[in-house]
């Protein structure tokens, strides 16, 4: 190849790096993992861009005492109200602090009733009435056995709680303060993101921010060791996910890279060519990155973990330009290039297309990691057969004894290995294996568990809150969304018919949704004459209630609901309330995405319901409202069904072309049926290690067999023909064809090897079933397959040779 | 300051004196502290066990509520019955407006005007709000004093002629978040309750006046049951998600 091509190829890697880089960007979000095409996934997605709950650290405080607890969490919310970390930090009902925004609240949820219901709060407020509703409450706050309901009526002379009470039942009917544990004594606060959208190295800033700040707000108030301070919600878990990650993908990059080599020493004892195999490495990985990052956009953080497994394919091609150079030190580059460029660039055709066949997964991080090793494996094709060799040409002179060193080195590699010790292993093997899988098989765990870190204390806070708190189980969630508010409030009224009869029919346990807060134009409009009557009637109104014995500070939440009254009875369109503490509630409940309203409501299922109820519950509300029903238990069922399609769409092609591939290679049923057993066979083995140690198949490692086929099915291919060519010497081919296979194979392993120790759980398990798999595939290609392939087609090749008698 | 000899001994020796005098001032007070205390919770320990001897017992309650928010008390009238072990029945109101009824595995509020029955399983027992409720009427019939102590500490008592009043806070931290203190009266003549007292965190206080008391009358035991019609709204406040949160 004439160096003006070199140069031209250079320049078109340095633009496309220099592009990559400018567009990369990294995703941490785990949900971006899932399925799209599920609707839980969807559901899911919308509830976590799109409610305030989901923008929002949570910090929970526990100490020994509740007055201590209850002072930490008002000290520390007013340390991040005064840094620049926090604009608000909600530690209590917003409305505590200022019961005035309680009144236009309540307003607002009477002017959002029907106009019946107004108007029956209007007769209780008319002259003649106002004595009698006084005396109403005032008896209640005689005889009423609730402590709550007393309190409540203290500052509410006219009752106006009572509409808020009866329909924030289903959160009020607790009676625990959704903020403090029931001793008190843990305590949770939340923290609003103070930007709107950020990256995840923005919103790790931030965290990072607010921990330090917390760390120095412990000591300053002398709360060391008698407090504990934790920290949850969705910006710790990007926070923590995404820096999971990110050291996951570095950590197993440079791993691989020092593994790969430390084996390329271990063999060649070179530093040049050992040096610029780990430069075009590291150069195959950016060019790959970068070219992902064109064609894919935003890549997941989790697909990153390409590097380490690319990097353990590309030094391969690197490793056998350079056993080439070695075996014939007088050759040309030119040479070297043209006897061995057919066999790389037909492996990295066969290899990348099995990694792109992965793009077939319904997983969007697993098909961005086929895409970007796929993509990867042809770039290390072109850079290694173009770059590789030519530096070390003149420089580098390996001798003539260097390949026999190399030999002798790895000799204790056991290149003899009798038939019969191969047959004996083959039936030990296979015995252990499936005296292993009779008594337990791998266990199969769709749960989401395993796409987050594997050690979680933000999760571990979260269960925390459950347990002390409630109010963020598990539940089923639904959200209804519109054009406007006053299709989502048809919507929400059609849903509503559907839950009460399914609460009827046992199918569900109860309930929450916002139907009476969700704003009701029509309503509204009807009920502006009732607002503007009420409000003119507060100074009878205040004149009764102090006559009846209240005091004036007592009347405060009744000035603002009556001003709230007249403000709204004045406003054109449609009402939201406009104070902060109403927009925390509503923000809770009430989001946008996409220019369309949507509204969240939660469900508790029965005790006895099945899945079958909880799907027919959902796609009856789908059918009439459109509206999405979504929980994780739902959602790891339809993860297991996308999954079993996955497998179909995958494993299918890539059986199809397994198949071709090694018809067209070996043009007889007996060579393709050695290179099936031998996948088989490796697959069984790699089945007996999973059982005996516990690990189980998942969202990740599910895809893995499709990489533990492609890559491979390459070991016996080559073995076999290595067998071909020396007629059946079992310890000739491992001197040669079985060495470079070995390396490669552990250049490989190695690459998915370093993924194990990922704090990720599903990089984890991927990298730990490759490896493996990859490992025993290789381990059985090159010392059980010979002896398979001379009992199956040696016989013509009757003379052992003397390594194998 | 040059002192003379004989001047600093005698100001030595007052000095002692002095504080000598405070000590045994202080041990007698102390001493007889604690034989107040000693007195008053033998005789608390002595209404305790009378309390726990009593079958039955009914009397007319006067309960008064001062509120923070009110400039005036409110005050109202009612009627309270006692069985052994824990069974009782609370009306508040003339008509009833609020009853009270501590069956053997539930507590159930009714309130009649509402046409509404609140129903709190014993199962329910660790939901702060109960247990408030609970304290609110059963402070007056402890069931044995073991049981009062592991709830109640006895702070002060003060005893006047006909009378002792116990000053007492919930021993539970979360007790007292709900619950500052209260206050049980208890007649010197017969052991009897006159009056309960519970002061609120914020200030407010209930205070319910026993009088017409008596001591073991016949009780018709229906009194402890209330039989719910058609036309009652059963709801269950502490079973979390169970209610139908449907809005007007």
């Amino acid at each position: 190849m004439n160096r003006r091509l070199i140069w031209i190829l250079m320049l078109v890697a340095a633009v496309s790096l220099l592009a990559g880089l400018w567009r990369f960007r990294i995703d941490v979000d785990v949900f971006n993992l899932l399925p799209t095409e599920s609707r839980m996934v969807e559901g899911l997605q919308l509830y976590q861009r799109s409610f305030g709950s989901s923008r929002e650290l949570v910090i929970s405080l526990r100490s020994e005492e509740a007055k201590l607890t209850e002072r930490a969490a008002r000290s520390l919310a007013e340390s991040l109200e005064r840094s620049d970390l926090a604009t608000k930090a909600i530690w209590r009902s917003p409305f505590r602090d200022d019961p005035g925004q309680l009144g236009e609240f309540l307003a607002y949820t009477w002017f959002n009733q029907p106009p019946e219901v107004f108007e029956g709060l209007a007769q209780r407020l008319r002259e003649e009435q106002l004595r009698p509703t006084l005396e109403g409450t005032l008896e209640r706050m005689a005889t009423s056995l609730r402590p709550q309901e007393v309190a409540r009526l203290s500052y509410d002379p006219f009752g106006l709680t009572d509409l808020a009470d009866r329909i924030a039942s289903p959160m009020g009917q607790q009676m625990q303060d959704p903020f403090a544990s029931a001793d008190g004594s843990f305590r949770i606060l939340f923290v609003p993101l103070p930007f709107e959208s950020a990256g995840f190295l923005k919103v790790r800033r931030w965290v990072e921010g607010v921990t330090n700040l917390v760390d120095a707000w412990k000591q300053k108030e002398a709360f060391d060791g008698e407090l504990t301070v934790r920290l949850t919600g969705t910006p710790a878990f990007v926070s923590r996910t995404g820096s999971g990650l990110m050291r996951d993908v570095v950590s197993s990059a440079l791993g691989t890279l020092v593994l790969v080599a430390g084996l390329f020493w271990l063999v060649y004892r070179n530093w040049l060519p050992l040096a610029w195999l780990v430069v075009l490495l590291v150069l195959v990985l950016m060019v790959s990155a970068s070219l992902g990052a064109v064609l894919l956009g935003t890549l997941n953080a989790a697909s990153l973990g390409f590097a380490a497994i690319l990097m353990g394919l590309a030094a391969d091609y690197g490793v056998l330009l350079y056993q080439e150079f070695v075996a014939h030190p007088k050759r040309s580059v030119a040479e070297h290039r043209s006897a061995v460029a057919p066999s790389i660039l037909w492996a990295a055709v066969t290899t990348s297309g099995a990694f792109f066949l992965i793009t077939r997964s319904s997983l969007p991080g697993l098909t961005q990691l086929g895409t970007l090793v796929g993509i990867g494996i042809l770039v290390a094709a072109v850079i290694m057969l173009l770059a590789f060799l030519p530096p070390l040409a003149g420089k580098v002179h390996p001798g003539r004894s260097l390949a026999q060193q190399a030999g002798g080195r790895l000799s204790a590699l056991g290149f003899r290995f009798s038939p019969l010790a191969a047959w004996s292993l083959t039936f030990l093997a296979a015995a252990a294996s499936v005296s292993v899988l009779s008594y337990r098989l791998p266990a199969v765990d769709f749960s989401t568990k395993n796409l987050g870190p594997k050690d979680n204390p933000s999760m571990e806070a979260l269960e925390e809150i459950q347990r002390e708190i409630g109010g963020f189980d598990d539940a089923l969630w639904l959200i209804v969304d519109g054009a406007d508010e006053g299709e989502v409030a048809r919507r929400l009224e059609a849903v509503k018919a559907i839950l009460d009869a399914s609460v009827k029919e046992g199918v569900l346990a109860g309930y929450r949704l916002p139907v009476a807060l969700w704003p009701r134009p029509d309503a509204q409009q009807e009920n502006r004459e009732t607002a503007s009557w009420l409000a003119s009637r507060l100074p009878e109104a205040r004149d009764a209630a102090l006559t009846e014995g209240f005091t004036d500070s007592s009347l405060q939440l009744t000035d603002q609901a009556f001003a709230a009254w007249g403000r709204f009875a004045a406003r054109e369109g449609v009402v939201w309330p406009s104070n902060p503490a109403s927009q925390w509630v509503f923000r809770q409940f009430a989001g946008q995405d996409a220019g369309r309203l949507l509204v969240l409501g939660q469900l508790e299922a029965s005790e006895a319901v099945t899945q079958a109820g909880l799907r027919h519950l959902t796609a009856t509300i789908a059918d009439a409202t459109g509206a999405r029903l979504f929980s994780w238990s739902m959602l790891t069922e339809s993860l297991l069904k996308i999954l079993k399609h996955d497998a179909k769409k995958v494993l299918l092609p890539m059986a199809v072309l397994l198949l071709l591939l090694l018809g067209i290679a070996f043009r007889s049923f007996a060579g393709v049926a050695l290179s099936l057993a031998t996948l088989g066979f490796s697959l069984l083995c790699l089945m007996g290690v999973m059982a005996l140690l516990g690990w189980s198949w998942n969202l990740m490692n599910v895809m893995a067999l499709p990489l533990l086929f492609g890559a491979g099915v390459d070991y016996s291919i080559h073995i076999q023909f290595a067998l071909e060519r020396h007629r059946g010497d079992a310890s000739e081919v491992r001197k040669t064809v079985g060495r470079a296979v070995l390396l490669c194979g552990a250049t490989t392993a190695a690459g998915f090897g370093t993924l194990a120790f990922a704090s990720n759980a599903g990089l984890a398990g991927l990298g730990r079933v490759c490896a493996t798999g990859l490992f025993l595939t290789n381990l059985i290609s090159v010392y059980l397959l010979p002896a398979w392939w001379r009992t199956l087609r040696g016989a013509r090749y009757s003379e052992s040779s003397p390594g194998e008698s | 300051m040059n002192v003379p000899d004989n001047h600093r001994c005698f100001l030595l020796a007052e000095k002692a004196r002095s504080l000598l005098l405070i000590g045994l001032l202080l041990l007698l007070s102390a001493s007889r502290s604690s034989a107040e205390t000693a007195s008053s919770e033998e005789f608390l320990k002595t209404w305790l066990e009378q309390q726990g001897r009593v079958k039955t017992w009914s009397a007319d309650v006067v309960q008064v509520r001062k509120l923070k928010s009110l400039t005036r008390p409110l005050k109202s009238r009612g009627r309270v019955w006692f069985l052994q072990p824990n069974r009782f029945r609370w009306q508040l109101g003339d008509p009833p407006r609020t009853i009270a009824i501590r069956k053997k595995d539930e507590l159930l509020i009714v309130y009649p005007k509402l046409k509404q029955v609140e129903r709190y399983s014993t199962g329910d027992a660790v939901d702060p709000a109960w247990k408030q409720v609970l304290a609110l009427l059963e402070v007056g019939f402890p069931s044995d004093s073991e049981t009062f102590f592991a709830r109640y500490k006895l702070v002060s008592a003060t005893q006047s002629k006909k009378s002792w009043e116990f000053l007492l806070r919930p021993v539970a931290k979360e007790a007292q978040r709900l619950l500052e203190e209260i206050r049980v009266k208890v007649s010197t003549r017969d052991f009897s309750l006159l009056a309960t007292e519970l002061v609120f965190p914020d200030g407010s206080t209930m205070r319910n006046e026993f009088i017409h008391r008596r001591l073991n009358p016949a009780v018709d035991e229906t009194l402890f049951d209330f039989e719910i019609g058609e036309e009652y709204r059963v709801v269950n406040p502490l079973q979390k998600g169970k209610q139908q949160p449907s809005g007007p």
